[in-house]
């Protein structure tokens, strides 16, 4: 039936074919090149998925690590690290302060600051044995009270009026 | 010849020639039957041209559980169904599609003759598929109903009613002779 149907009319030339086939490979091109660098989109749409899940989980592991890690922080430490903290404060102001003294104060301001550098320097020693795991309460009270007494020097010179405020 | 399942592999994967081919291997039959619903061959054209870059663009989703010939087919089949639609070129009748119960059994032989040809596009357009893709493609009820979305025995009960409807115009042409 097939052959006896059709005949020579009813199929395309070769010019026709030839016209098709350009406009078919245009037509496919076009969707081809936009998928140019993902030659797998299902794939890629994955890979895109699993790193996002994977950097969260990174960065919820990491700051479940890192408070963790703070928590369980000695309380010498804990202790240590509110003198710093109350000590810088008190540093931010003293030091604008001290550069705002006439000269007539000088040798008084001297005396004060050679006694702030050896507090600095057995400060700085006792933090470095500390830091390096040595928690002896001997030293932990030691720091202590090098700290007083930093702190009690600094208050000293803003009360008595040795530095204007 | 390559075995289309390989070729329609390749073709997945980006190969232009196993496009190529199946283009060379489908065109012909795809044209000649799309040219059944209209004389302007640039209109025929362009349903193929469609038909085989929708084809290749969801190459993907082809199921090899059915013939290729028989999904470009399907697909040729819905540009033509849209386009004739919109320009108004082939005529519709869905309300006879709906009133059909199926029971219409074929009624004795059915004999071609040349003058049918042209008679066949006065047909409805799913008269004119049935018949088309059934008596000349060779495609089984199964298969047709598949292309064009209508049941199996649906397929059956149109071609009897376009066989009718030929025959009947045949003797009446006999009598004018």
């Amino acid at each position: 039936m097939n052959d006896r149907f059709y005949s020579n009319e009813d199929l395309p030339n070769g010019e026709q074919k030839r016209r098709m086939w350009r406009a078919l490979r245009r037509g496919t091109r076009r969707r081809r090149s936009l998928l140019m660098f993902v030659p797998d989109l299902p794939s890629f749409s994955y890979g895109i998925a699993a790193s996002v899940i994977v950097y969260f989980l990174a960065v919820g592991v990491l700051s479940t690590v890192r408070s963790s890690i703070a928590g369980a922080q000695p309380d010498a430490v804990r202790l240590d690290q509110a003198y710093q903290l109350a000590i810088e404060q008190f540093e931010r102001v003293v030091p604008r302060v001290v550069a705002s003294r006439s000269a007539s104060s000088g040798p008084s301001l001297e005396a004060r600051q050679a006694e702030l550098a050896q507090l600095n320097t057995a400060i700085a020693e006792l933090r470095l044995a500390t830091g390096e795991g040595d928690l002896s309460p001997l030293k932990q009270k030691r720091l202590r009270q090098l700290y007083g007494l930093k702190l009690q020097i600094l208050q000293e010179m803003i009360e008595n009026a040795e530095v204007e405020l | 010849m390559t075995d289309e399942r390989e070729l329609i592999g390749r073709a997945r994967e980006g190969d232009e020639r196993a496009f190529r081919e199946l283009y060379d291997r489908h065109v012909d039959a795809l044209y000649r039957f799309l040219k059944q619903y209209s004389d302007d061959s640039f209109c025929v054209e362009d349903w193929v041209q469609r038909a085989f870059i929708q084809a290749f663009q969801a190459i993907d989703s082809f199921r090899s559980s059915s013939k290729f010939s028989t999904w470009l087919f399907t697909i040729g089949l819905n540009e033509m169904r849209s386009d004739a639609r919109r320009k108004n070129i082939v005529a519709f009748d869905s309300r006879e599609l709906e009133s059909w119960d199926g029971r219409e059994e074929e009624q004795g032989d059915f004999l071609w003759v040349d003058a049918m040809k042209g008679w066949i596009r006065e047909l409805d357009e799913t008269k004119r598929s049935v018949f088309l893709l059934y008596e000349v493609e060779g495609y089984t009820h199964g298969e047709v109903g598949e292309m064009l979305g209508i049941t199996e025995s649906t397929s059956r009960a149109l071609l009897c009613r376009a066989k009718q409807i030929l025959r009947s115009k045949a003797q009446s042409q006999e009598k004018r002779e």
